[in-house]
């Protein structure tokens, strides 16, 4: 991709070891973003895989473990961010955990589970970012199922759902500080988090046949469109969940 | 803390952990209840109380070699067996334990 003008100096990719995640460390660091901390899970592996990605590209890579269903590990996160960077020119929230069931059979603690990794940490991480990012952009990554009715996906489209209200709301609050916040919402994207579906092979073949451009998401894909709304040419976009989906969600 | 010492606090806080997560009478998390077949823990309930006592008792575990410890190439039966609220609790004391322990 083209670099960003003038490049963001530094970035926060939550959720950035793996998969969508990893993809946007990618692209920042072609966008000439010279330090990005990647927030991950527990995949040590994964994590100093994207590292070494990112540095390749020329960017500074700091990888951070961190729980982001504990607000304790958010604010330990950015205790330590705040050590990598002054300041924070975009953030960006892949991160994203939940239960693949009906929500007819949905338990308590997996719906708290859900919201919470997806939907609140998000909010956490915002106010967080706040007092390092005089101005900049921010991202979530939304899905169709945030929408849509999604089989076994009730739980992480309503966390889904909760991160579009709050993409809005934010931006709304945030746009007179200089702060762009947005949502990307792709449809089913080629990760490992396919396998947690039940049925995947039957699902990918149904969504495949379902979708105009004949195939399934990529991780690049979406990671294009968050460097597209991370880039000034998006200057004029606030609060907007840009869809893309290779026109599935048109039929 | 002593091993014993260790031994009883993660034992409550174990068994809180379950019994809150899972909805179910604390009464009825024993060490002697399988989570999955007794309690009716599901995979994302596993990683629920992973995280709730992580969380807690401030140590970091690694559930894949949790789980393997129980044995390798086990049936169904005999990992449901095996994977009590004791088991829970003596792998956490172990970890909480070489965790406080001077290096």
């Amino acid at each position: 991709m083209s670099e960003i003008h003038p490049p963001p100096r530094a970035a926060l990719v939550t959720g950035g070891s793996r998969g969508i995640g990893r993809a946007v460390c990618r692209k920042l660091a072609q966008a000439k973003v010279g330090v990005i901390v990647i927030n991950y899970l527990e995949n040590h592996d994964a994590a100093a895989a994207t590292r070494q990605e990112v540095e390749a590209l020329g960017a500074v890579a700091h990888p951070v473990p961190a729980n982001l269903a504990h607000p304790a590990e958010i604010d330990r996160l950015f205790a330590r961010v705040a050590e990598i960077t002054p300041r924070l020119d975009v953030f960006v929230h892949a991160a994203a955990f939940g239960a693949f069931k009906p929500l007819s059979d949905l338990k308590a603690n997996q719906w708290d589970l859900s919201l919470a990794v997806n939907a609140r940490s998000f909010l956490l991480c915002v106010q967080r970012c706040l007092s390092l990012m005089p101005q900049g952009a921010m991202v979530a990554l939304s899905s169709l199922g945030g929408r849509r009715a999604v089989p076994n996906y009730g739980a992480i489209g309503a966390s889904k759902a909760a991160l579009e209200a709050m993409v809005r709301q934010l931006a709304a609050e945030l746009a007179p500080r200089g702060i762009r916040v947005n949502g990307v919402a792709g449809g089913l994207i080629e990760t490992d988090s396919i396998a947690k579906f039940p049925d995947a092979p039957g699902l990918v073949q149904r969504v495949v046949a379902a979708t105009p451009a004949g195939r399934l998401g990529t991780p690049d894909d979406i990671a294009d469109v968050v460097a597209f709304l991370i880039s000034p040419e998006a200057r004029w976009i606030h609060g907007q969940v840009l869809v893309a989906d290779g026109g599935s969600s048109l039929m | 803390m002593s091993p014993a010492m260790a031994a009883d606090a993660v034992r409550e806080i174990v068994i809180r952990h379950v019994s809150e997560a899972l909805l179910v009478p604390i009464q009825s998390v024993t060490p002697s209840a399988r989570l999955l077949s007794d309690l009716n823990a599901e995979s994302i309930d596993i990683v629920d109380i992973r995280f709730r006592i992580e969380d807690e008792c401030r140590i970091k575990i690694n559930q894949q070699e949790m789980t393997e410890s129980l044995g390798t190439g086990l049936t169904e039966a005999e990992f449901d067996a095996r994977f009590t609220v004791g088991f829970v609790i003596e792998y956490v004391t172990r970890q909480v334990v070489a965790e406080r322990s001077p290096a």
